[in-house]
């Protein structure tokens, strides 16, 4: 784009201010009256500013450059009243051509494509300003006193034919730019009318003017007559109208330049408004709002390529019409994303880029965060399992232990108190009958251990009878008194039954070491396809999770079963330690 | 006394068969399951069933057939539960609403000296006999409450043999002490825990297995 390149910028910037101090420095020395000099170089040079300025802003868009380039073709026609051949002639014939670019400006701007009735304007204009600069250049008009060196044909009236049709052209052209630009801003959508409002007001005063300039030379070349035959204070008077209102034209453009700086204002809130969550339904709402078009569509689209509406609903690729266009966000492997949207909001491509970079962000998040969603879900699906699957191996071991090694140390503890009985009878004194007593007793201990081993490998009483007993014997091995109330209709999977018991064995164990409480209870129940088991005490309260109470490992196990653990526990008002685990 | 005996491990069955039988006793049946165990009751009527807590068809089968002997023959026929779980709440479940004769001991106590025999012939005359490691499970929960700790040593010994079972005799020929001593004692302990004095053995079981186990 033109404007990407600052050294182009700078070098524009110089060679229109050396115009101007050219232009300047050649009226001063044609004697120019101070007050003309200073006022024609202002107005130059404000549209020079102007343009540099939002060409800065907006190296994107063509209003920088137009608005640089009428500035320096404002100089070309302050050359028209000097006496220097043939500066003065060729600054008559080229005066105001700054209205076409002008022109220009208010039907394109910032960025839009010129329609058929743009054109025909424009061209109108264009055409009309070409032929009268013809005319100017190559007839002998006699109007500045002094021969024009340039002319081939000496025909006064033909000059002056040719100055009033041109003049109604330019009359009707720049009237016609003012209606195009306020329709073009009562079409616009929202948005966009708020950026155009200034350059339309910019528009219409520089097409009225341009009309009013051309009209004044229409009744003088037509009529020999002035338009407003009031004199000379009301030649002053509309002279500094006229200043004023072209005075307003560069600053509109500037200000709507500005406006578009402000759409990126609506793209910033946008980015927050989209930071509370990119569900399909809120970023459409959110696009709607930041680029004012009620009408805007967002589809999605999946990894395999599918269409989907912001709804959800399957949808084939989304489709241009007449009045809306399809900007389509595409990502590494396709697209992601498509914005149906009124035409005009073509008008601002850098507010539209910018919001789809903000969407390009949300929607790309939202794919990534899915993808982890997805994959969370496996890794919590497989710990579920591992949790179910470590659960049902320590029952095998607990019931191998107890119905195998168990079982087979006592049948050797039988045999060897036959044995032992036996040898008693036969060899009463014998030493080896008190080495069978020590073996019987080492013996019965290992059976002891084995039974302490199985248990806290796992609760058979918790398997073969449930939950309620299971707890009922944690309480009763509990000293503090606990009142156990057990409320289920029917025996909850094994992980989470399991998860439920040792979740009441540690909360008890707390209750007994930390909680220095006078009785507690326990409480299970199932509500909404949850399990909730809920362990009180009367104690001093302030328990904290966090801080080596076992509870973390207990934590642990029941997100691996999607269940929570709670705690509220405040500060001499007793302990409540509840855990919700799902289960359909 | 006609005895049958319950147990799914043929060695431990005959092991036991063996002690019963040494004691003069009369095995008249063996079941291998809790099925077959309901109906040899049936069929012979015996004085006791000694049961396996574990036995086909699953799980704590033996436990369950014999809560069905106790409420079925209502103390005619006398249960003796052998587990290899130390668990209060099996025996609880099993001393039920308190009518005696049955009895929760730890299996490996078949293979200790007398003790099965023991416990066969309290249940066996309608008594109750609770293993000493449940009831010391109990009373090792219990060991901080103050009014246990009010309790000397021997009251507490005394205290634990009650829970067990056993009679004010059994207790004295145990502790070497005078019948009357621990008749004594038992009346202490009962007025420190503030239990009511009750004649009856098994209903005085349940009374401090009660209190131990907090439901009084």
């Amino acid at each position: 784009m033109i404007g990407a390149r600052p050294g182009m910028r700078r070098g524009c910037a110089g060679a229109a201010a050396g115009f101007a101090a050219l232009t300047a420095w050649v009226g001063h020395t044609q004697g120019a009256p101070v007050r003309f000099l200073v006022t024609d170089t202002s107005l130059g040079l404000l549209f020079i500013g102007a343009g540099l300025l939002a060409w800065e802003r907006r190296p994107d868009v063509r209003t920088g450059p137009l608005l640089t380039a009428s500035g320096a073709l404002w100089f070309v026609g302050s050359y028209a009243p000097t006496s220097l051949s043939p500066w003065s002639e060729l600054g008559f014939a080229f005066e105001r051509f700054y209205d076409v670019v002008l022109g220009l400006l208010v039907l394109t701007f910032p960025d839009a494509g010129l329609r058929r009735s743009g054109r025909a304007v424009l061209g109108l204009m264009a055409a009309a300003f070409v032929v009268r600069a013809a005319s100017r250049i190559g007839i002998e008009c006699g109007c500045t006193g002094r021969p024009n060196p340039m002319a081939v044909l000496d025909d006064p009236r033909l000059f002056d034919r040719i100055q009033f049709w041109t003049g109604v052209a330019i009359v009707a052209a720049g009237l016609g730019v003012a209606i195009l630009g306020v329709r073009r801003w009562r079409q616009a959508p929202m948005a966009a009318q708020r950026v155009l409002r200034s350059v339309v007001v910019a528009g219409v005063i520089a097409g009225l003017v341009a009309s009013y300039d051309a009209l004044e030379i229409v009744m003088f070349a037509g009529f020999h007559r002035e338009l407003l035959p009031f004199g000379d204070p009301w030649h002053e008077v509309v002279a500094w109208t006229i200043i004023g209102l072209v005075a307003l034209v560069p600053c509109a453009y500037l200000l709507g330049t500005w406006w578009l700086r402000g759409g990126q204002r609506s793209i910033a809130r946008l980015a927050v408004e989209l930071d509370a969550g990119a569900e399909p339904e809120r970023l459409q709402a959110a696009l709607r709002h930041a680029l004012g078009d009620p009408t805007l569509e967002l589809y999605l689209a999946d990894a395999e390529g599918a269409w989907r509406s912001a709804a959800g609903t399957l949808t084939g690729p989304p489709v241009e019409d007449d009045a809306r266009v399809v900007t389509t966000l595409e990502g590494r492997t396709g697209p992601l994303a498509a914005v149906v949207h009124d035409r005009a909001l073509r008008e601002d491509p850098g507010l539209v880029a910018a919001a789809t970079a903000v969407l390009r962000l949300a929607v790309e998040n939202e794919r990534l965060s899915s993808v982890v969603r997805g994959q969370l879900e496996e890794v919590r699906a497989s710990r579920a399992r591992l949790v179910h699957t470590a659960e049902e191996e320590r029952r095998r071991i607990e019931r191998d232990l107890h119905d195998g090694a168990q079982q087979r140390l006592i049948a050797v503890a039988l045999a060897l108190q036959q044995a032992r009985d036996e040898a008693r009878g036969a060899a009463p004194r014998a030493s080896f009958v008190p080495r069978l007593d020590e073996v019987a007793d080492e013996l019965l201990a290992a059976v002891d251990e084995l039974r302490e081993l199985a248990r806290g490998i796992h609760p058979a009483i918790l398997s073969e009878e449930g939950l309620r007993p299971a707890v009922a014997s944690l309480a009763r091995r509990c000293s503090v008194p606990v009142s156990v109330d057990v409320r289920l209709a029917e025996r909850p999977p094994l992980a989470v039954e399991t998860a439920a018991y040792y979740f009441v064995a540690e909360a008890l164990t707390n209750v007994v070491r930390h909680a220095r409480a006078g009785a507690a209870s326990v409480e299970v129940s199932r509500t909404n396809g949850h399990l909730v088991v809920e362990v009180t005490d009367d104690g001093d309260g302030g328990a904290d999770v966090s801080r080596g109470t076992g509870l973390e490992g207990l934590a642990d196990r029941l997100d691996a079963l999607a269940g929570r653990l709670q705690v509220e526990s405040p500060p001499g008002g007793g302990t409540r330690l509840w855990a919700v685990i799902p289960c359909a | 006394m006609r005895v049958i005996v319950a147990d799914d491990s043929a060695v431990i069955r005959a092991g036991v068969v063996r002690i019963l039988t040494e004691a003069r006793m009369d095995v008249v049946a063996e079941a291998r399951g809790a099925d077959d165990l309901l109906l040899a009751v049936d069929e012979h009527r015996p004085d006791l069933a000694v049961v396996d807590i574990r036995m086909p068809p699953g799980g704590n089968a033996g436990l369950h057939a014999a809560e069905k002997i106790r409420d079925r023959y209502q103390g005619e026929v006398r249960v003796l539960v052998l587990s290899q779980y130390l668990e209060p709440d099996y025996a609880m479940r099993l001393l039920g609403p308190g009518i005696g004769g049955v009895g929760y001991l730890l299996k490996d106590r078949v293979a200790e000296d007398g003790q099965l025999i023991e416990a066969v012939r309290r249940v066996a005359e309608g008594g109750s006999a609770i293993d000493p490691a449940v009831v010391g499970e109990l009373v090792r929960a219990r060991r901080r409450e103050d009014r246990l700790l009010r309790l000397t040593d021997r009251e507490r010994t005394v205290l634990a043999l009650v829970a067990e079972g056993r009679s004010n005799r059994s207790i004295s020929e145990r502790l070497v002490l005078a019948v009357k001593t621990v008749e004594g004692t038992i009346a202490t302990v009962f007025s420190k825990l503030d239990l009511e004095q009750c004649p009856d053995d098994n209903r005085r079981v349940l009374a401090v297995l009660a209190y131990l186990d907090h439901q009084s």
